[in-house]
Parts: C-alpha cells; sequence; structure tokens
C-alpha cells in the first residue's frame, strides 16, 4: 500500500498528469477502484502544508474505509472478533482455487 | 568537504547548522561523493534548523535495530515485499537526528532511476512532519488499537499510507517527481502484493495454518 500512496502522492500533486499505468493484466486489483482510492487521498495535504493531526486522523479514517473496499474486492476481509481474535475472511473461495490453480479447499 | 574513508565523521554543510556524514561497512571506492554531497545539501535546505546526521551504512538494517530501541524497529526488515527500505530517521535524545541510509542509495553503480536527493528529501520530510506532531505512523498505538486486531490494521495502514502520500505530494511539488517505473509497473506492484495474501491458503492444505502465513504479509504494511 505504501507504493500506491508513492503513486497517488505524485499523480495528485502532478495534477492528474502522471496517472499510473493500470491497462495490463497486473492491473486488475487496482483498476476499477484506484479513482475511489484516489479520492480518499486527495484532500491529505502535502508534507509541506502544516496541518493539525486531529485533522489528519479524520483524513486518515477515509483512507481507511478505501482500504477495507478495496481488501473486500480482492476477496479477502478482516473483522473483529469479541474475544481478541482477528478473522481474515475469504470472500470468494473459489475465486481463490481458480487464481491459485490447486485445489487448497479440498 | 566529505570524509574520505570508512567510519569518517566530519560536517560538510555550515549553513544553518554542521550536518556530518558517517560511512559506515562500505567500500569507499563505490560511493558517489558527488551526488551524496548534493543529497545532504538538499536535505539541509528543507531543514536548516536540524542538527541532523547522517549516517550511510553497508550492514543497514543491522544499524537500524542497532540505533532504534523501539520496539518494533527490532523487527525491522528492509524487504518490504515489493521493493527495498533504504532510509530512516532516528530521533535522539538531545534533540538531534540521524538520517540512516542504506549504502545502495550513493553507490556508483546504482539503478539510474534511484536518486539519493530524493531519497534524502523524503526521510527529511518524514522527520519535519513528525516534529510538527504531525506523524501518522505509529496511529493504530497512539488511537489505542490492539495490534492484530482488525480496526487497528486498517487505523496503521491508513496512517502509514497517509503519511506517505503526503511526503511523496511534497516531493512532487518540490521538484522530485516519482520515478516512472512505480507509475508504470503499479498493476505489478499490487498483483505482487494480492499474490503474497493468497499465496498462504497454498499452505493451508499441508498445515492448516492460514492466518500465521498471512498476517505478517498484512504486517508489511501495518506494523505500526
Amino acid at each position: 500500500m505504501t507504493v500506491v500512496a508513492y503513486v497517488i502522492g505524485d499523480d495528485v500533486a502532478s495534477d492528474g498528469g502522471r496517472v499510473p499505468d493500470l491497462r495490463g493484466p497486473d492491473g486488475r486489483w487496482l483498476r476499477s477502484s484506484y479513482p475511489n482510492l484516489r479520492d480518499a487521498f486527495v484532500a491529505v495535504p502535502s508534507a509541506s502544508t502544516p496541518t493539525p493531526i486531529a485533522e489528519l486522523d479524520r483524513l486518515a479514517e477515509q483512507i481507511a474505509a478505501e482500504l477495507g473496499a478495496w481488501l473486500r474486492q480482492i476477496g479477502f476481509a478482516l473483522h473483529d472478533l469479541p474475544n481478541d481474535e482477528i478473522l481474515f475472511e475469504v470472500l470468494d473461495p473459489d475465486d481463490l482455487r481458480c487464481v491459485l490453480g490447486v485445489d487448497a479447499f479440498g | 568537504m566529505l570524509p574520505s574513508g570508512p567510519e569518517g565523521d566530519m560536517p560538510v554543510v555550515e549553513e544553518g547548522g554542521p550536518i556530518t556524514v558517517t560511512l559506515r561497512d562500505l567500500d569507499p571506492e563505490r560511493l558517489d561523493v558527488d551526488a551524496l554531497g548534493e543529497a545532504v545539501e538538499a536535505a539541509a535546505a528543507i531543514a536548516p534548523d536540524v542538527d541532523l546526521r547522517v549516517v550511510v551504512s553497508g550492514d543497514f538494517e543491522n544499524y537500524v535495530r542497532e540505533r532504534d530501541s523501539w520496539a518494533p524497529v527490532q523487527e525491522y526488515v528492509q524487504d518490504r515485499l515489493v521493493g527495498y527500505a533504504i532510509g530512516k530517521i532516528v530521533e535522539c535524545a538531545d534533540g538531534s537526528a540521524e538520517l540512516l541510509v542504506d549504502a545502495s542509495v550513493v553507490d556508483v553503480d546504482r539503478d539510474e532511476y534511484d536518486s539519493p536527493t530524493r531519497t534524502f528529501v523524503h526521510e527529511v520530510l518524514h522527520l519535519l512532519i513528525g516534529r510538527r506532531g504531525e506523524t501518522l505512523n505509529g496511529r493504530r498505538a497512539r488511537l489505542g488499537y490492539q495490534r492484530g486486531s482488525a480496526i487497528g490494521s486498517f487505523a496503521g495502514m491508513a496512517g502509514i499510507a497517509g503519511e506517505e502520500f503526503r511526503v511523496e505530494r511534497a516531493l512532487s511539488d518540490l521538484g522530485y517527481p516519482l520515478p516512472d517505473h512505480y507509475r508504470t509497473e503499479l498493476g505489478v506492484f499490487v498483483d505482487a502484493y494480492v499474490d503474497s495474501l493468497r499465496r498462504p491458503f497454498l499452505e493451508w492444505e499441508a498445515t492448516g495454518e492460514v492466518i500465521r502465513f498471512t498476517t505478517p504479509r498484512l504486517a508489511v504494511s501495518s506494523s505500526s
């Protein structure tokens, strides 16, 4: 995700002049969600602009929401369980089995 | 003037406060002295009031662990799945700061797209953010979320991503745009990340353990 943040930072700084190339098959995981992710970042000021941490936290919440949406899009979800454990949910095991090319699900 | 050999330590920039450069565990003949000098000057220009020491290390990963006793740093690894960490800021108790840099950044045969100046300025921007009390790194812990929780994982990842965005946006504005390969190969980077999340399920068949393989990959982006 750090690399995505790098690219969106450069994209926003260039006012859309340097958008990522997601046309190839590898771009399938980000192609449709990139605009939403970019929208979540665009209001975050550059490091050259002093900004109260409370405002940055508020903006980070929007980023967190989009990260969750993106994770669901690639087939996973994270949930907190009452016993303080975390559930890593596979949303589409059939699709995962297809991608892996093996019968990992028995 | 820059140090002429390993373990050298002398002031190289005097405007606004001296910056010293220390070379550790590296072959001085592999050092691009001019590039290092330019990078130090650029760092000094954007942080003129900071008492900064630059340490270029040929054993970067271990040196980071040695210099920063904060617990998560003891698990510090350079390998970030897609690329390597090559710079880190360490705040010191006396109010000074150290900029730790992997020797590969200023190697004479570094990749063409690697810019020492860009790396130095990137790290110093993190430093300035931190000194203004604006850092989003460590956000999960600051907000009181448990490590390994879902909400904490997203809080941490969003914090790291938000801060990196701020730094890169500023870098581009300052005239240091992101090297093109990040933009042209973003899909490849993301594909590798997604694969790292999916690959552990191969292990499920053999061991029944999924989360132990998957969590560390998420932690690549959410260790704080």
